[in-house]
C-alpha cells in the first residue's frame, strides 16, 4: 500500500522542511492573528462536531477510505475533525497539514491519537510523499489554483476524497435578518476568510479539475446535517454566532445576539449544513486500489 | 414560532425547558428504579411548573395516570400552550384542592418554595400513599469557572424583585433534613439518593448557557448586556468549564395509607 512504509505518520516530514517556508501561489498564505485564529478554532470545532455523523457516514460508505492506510488531511484546520477520524480509525496513519500558524498553534495543544500527525504547512507542488487518500474537507475553496493540487495528487495519491460546501443544500430556517444581511455584505476574498472567492464556494468544476489530472469520479453524494430540536438548536446558535464572528467580530451586536437567541428558542428552528463529497480514483497511480473496482 | 419572552413566567418556563434537557437523562433512572414510583398507578405532580417534566414522565409511562398541579396562573398558562399526553391532566391549582387518594406524590424542586411545609405534610398524610421528593443539593452543585456577571445579575434581580418572585424563586434551600421532616409528619423514609449530574460535555455546556441566559431573562432582563452574554458564551466554549448539578432524592411511605404493594417495596 502506498505510503505504508513510512511508518509513523509524518515521520518523513521535518517541521523545518515543511511547505510554506517558501510561499507559492497555491500555498495562499493565511496568516490569522491569534485572536482571529481563536475565533476560527471555535467555528471549526463546532463544525466538526456538527458534521461528524454525516461526514463519517460518507466515509464509511467509501471503498477508497475503507481501504486506505495512509491519508493526507490537507487544510486540516485545527485538527478537530482529523483527530476524531484518527481515533475512529486507529489503523490509518493520517498526516494533517494546516498552513495557518496561529490556528495550528491552537490545534497542536489538543491531545491527538498516535496515528495523527498534525503539522504546520500548506500544499505546494514540491510536497513529497505518497498517500492512499488525499482528504480535502472544506478546503478547496481557499485554493485559487486547484488544478495544481489535482495534478500533484495525480502523482502522489491513489484516491481523493473532496468535500465542498453545498450552499444549495444549506439553509437557516427561519431566516436571520441581521445575519443574512451581514453575510451578503461580506467580502469573501478578504484574507481573513482565507482568500476564498464567493463564486467559487460551490466548486462545481471539481470533477473536471480532478479528471484533468487523471482521476476518475467514482461517486459523489451530498451529505446534509440538520441541527434542530432542543439539543441541536444550542449548537446551531453557537455555530451561527461563531460564523459571524470569524467574518466580523464587530458585527456581534446586541440586536444580532437577540435575534440569534430568539431563533434558538424557536422549536421549529433548523440549521442545515450541506456538503458535497466527491470520490476520485487515480487509475494511473501505482495503487492496489486501482484494481479494486 | 415561540414568541420573545415578555414575562417572568415565559422566561422562567423556557429556563425550565433547558434545565430539563440537562437533567432528564440523569433523573429518569433514579425514578425508574424507585419502587414507590414503579408501583404507583396514580401520581400527583406537585408544583408542576409548565409541566415539562411531568409530560415526559407521562409519555414514558403511559400506564400511569398523572395529575399535574401548578398554582401559579401565569406559569400554568405558559404550560397550557403545549399539548399533554392523554394520561397527564394539567390543572391550575394548588395541592390543597386535590382530593381523593393517590399512590404517589412527586414533588420535584418545589418543596423549597412552599411557605408552610407542615400544611403539605398534613395534606399528604390524608391523600398519598407515598412521596418522592427531589431538591437541589447545593453541596454537590458547582460551576467552574465562575460567571460573575451572570451571578450578580441574578442576585440583583432576586433582591429587587423579591416580592414578585417570592413564590417561585425565593425559597428555603436548606432542605438537608427533609427525610426527618417527613418522618416527624408520620411518613417512613425508605430510601435516599444523591444525584450529581455532570453536564460538562460541550452539548451540556451549550444547553446550560441557554438555561442561564433564560434565568437572567426571568430574574433581571435589563441585565442582558453584551458583556454578560459574552461572558456566558465564552464560558460555554471554554474547554475548562465544568458544571455539576446536585439533586437529593428522598422516598417516603405513608403508613396510614400504604397499600400492600407499596409497603413491601422499601429499599435501603
Amino acid at each position: 500500500m502506498i505510503g505504508s512504509a513510512y511508518g509513523h505518520p509524518g515521520a518523513q516530514y521535518a517541521s523545518n522542511a515543511l511547505p510554506g517556508a517558501t510561499a507559492s501561489r497555491d500555498a495562499a498564505p493565511i496568516e490569522r492573528s491569534p485572536d482571529h485564529a481563536r475565533l476560527y478554532d471555535r467555528l471549526v470545532t463546532m463544525q466538526a462536531e456538527a458534521q461528524w455523523r454525516a461526514d463519517l457516514g460518507v466515509l464509511l460508505r467509501s471503498p477508497e477510505w475503507l481501504a486506505a492506510t495512509t491519508v493526507l488531511d490537507l487544510g486540516a484546520g485545527n485538527g478537530a475533525f482529523g483527530r476524531r477520524l484518527a481515533a475512529r480509525f486507529p489503523t490509518k496513519s493520517i498526516v494533517a497539514l494546516e498552513p495557518d500558524a496561529a490556528l495550528h498553534a491552537i490545534g497542536a495543544q489538543a491531545a491527538a491519537p498516535p496515528n495523527y500527525a498534525y503539522l504546520n504547512g500548506g500544499f505546494e507542488p514540491s510536497l513529497e510523499g505518497f498517500f492512499d487518500v488525499l482528504l480535502a474537507r472544506g478546503v478547496l475553496m481557499y485554493m485559487p489554483e486547484r488544478r495544481s493540487l489535482a495534478k500533484w495528487a495525480g502523482e502522489h495519491c491513489a484516491a481523493a476524497l473532496i468535500m465542498n460546501n453545498a450552499p444549495a443544500a444549506s439553509s437557516v430556517r427561519p431566516k436571520l435578518r441581521h445575519r443574512t444581511k451581514l453575510v451578503s455584505q461580506t467580502d469573501w476574498s478578504h484574507p481573513a476568510d482565507g482568500g476564498a472567492v464567493k463564486r467559487d464556494r460551490e466548486l462545481v468544476d471539481t470533477p473536471q479539475v480532478f479528471a484533468s489530472a487523471g482521476f476518475t469520479l467514482a461517486g459523489s453524494t451530498t451529505a446534509v446535517t440538520e441541527l434542530s430540536g432542543s439539543r441541536g438548536r444550542p449548537l446551531a446558535h453557537h455555530y451561527l454566532r461563531a460564523s459571524v464572528e470569524v467574518v466580523d467580530s464587530s458585527a456581534i451586536t446586541i440586536e444580532l445576539l437577540d435575534e440569534l437567541f430568539e431563533w434558538s428558542e424557536n422549536d421549529d428552528a433548523c440549521l442545515r449544513l450541506g456538503a458535497t463529497w466527491y470520490r476520485f480514483r487515480n487509475w494511473r497511480g501505482p495503487s492496489g486500489l486501482a484494481g479494486a473496482s | 414560532m415561540t414568541p420573545t419572552p415578555t414575562s417572568f413566567a415565559d422566561a422562567y418556563c423556557r429556563m425550565l425547558s433547558w434545565q430539563l434537557e440537562l437533567l432528564w437523562q440523569h433523573e429518569l433512572p433514579i425514578l425508574a428504579s424507585a419502587p414507590a414510583f414503579a408501583a404507583a398507578e396514580t401520581i400527583v405532580d406537585l408544583g408542576a411548573g409548565p409541566g415539562h417534566f411531568g409530560r415526559r414522565l407521562a409519555a414514558a409511562y403511559p400506564d400511569k395516570q398523572f395529575l399535574g398541579v401548578e398554582p401559579d396562573a401565569a406559569i400554568y398558562a405558559v404550560g397550557a400552550r403545549s399539548p399533554c399526553p392523554a394520561n397527564y391532566r394539567f390543572v391550575n391549582a394548588g395541592y390543597e384542592s386535590v382530593t381523593g387518594t393517590h399512590d404517589l406524590l412527586f414533588a420535584r424542586l418545589v418543596v423549597m418554595y412552599l411557605p408552610d411545609r407542615d400544611a403539605l405534610y398534613a395534606w399528604a398524610r390524608k391523600h398519598v400513599r407515598a412521596a418522592i421528593v427531589a431538591n437541589w443539593d447545593d453541596a454537590e452543585s458547582s460551576i467552574e469557572p465562575a460567571l460573575p456577571l451572570v451571578t450578580a445579575a441574578m442576585e440583583h434581580g432576586m433582591r429587587t424583585r423579591a416580592d414578585e418572585l417570592a413564590t417561585t424563586l425565593v425559597g428555603d434551600r436548606n432542605l438537608s433534613d427533609m427525610p426527618a421532616e417527613w418522618a416527624a409528619a408520620g411518613f417512613v423514609p425508605t430510601a435516599s439518593a444523591t444525584l450529581v449530574a455532570d453536564v460538562s460535555e460541550p452539548e451540556g455546556l451549550r444547553i446550560y448557557h441557554h438555561a442561564e441566559r433564560m434565568s437572567v431573562a426571568a430574574t433581571n432582563p435589563e441585565a442582558l448586556s453584551r458583556p454578560l452574554l459574552d461572558e456566558l458564551y465564552d464560558w460555554s466554549l471554554d474547554p475548562a468549564a465544568r458544571v455539576k448539578l446536585g439533586l437529593a432524592y428522598h422516598a417516603m411511605l405513608n403508613p396510614a395509607l400504604t397499600s400492600p404493594g407499596l409497603a413491601g417495596t422499601a429499599v435501603a
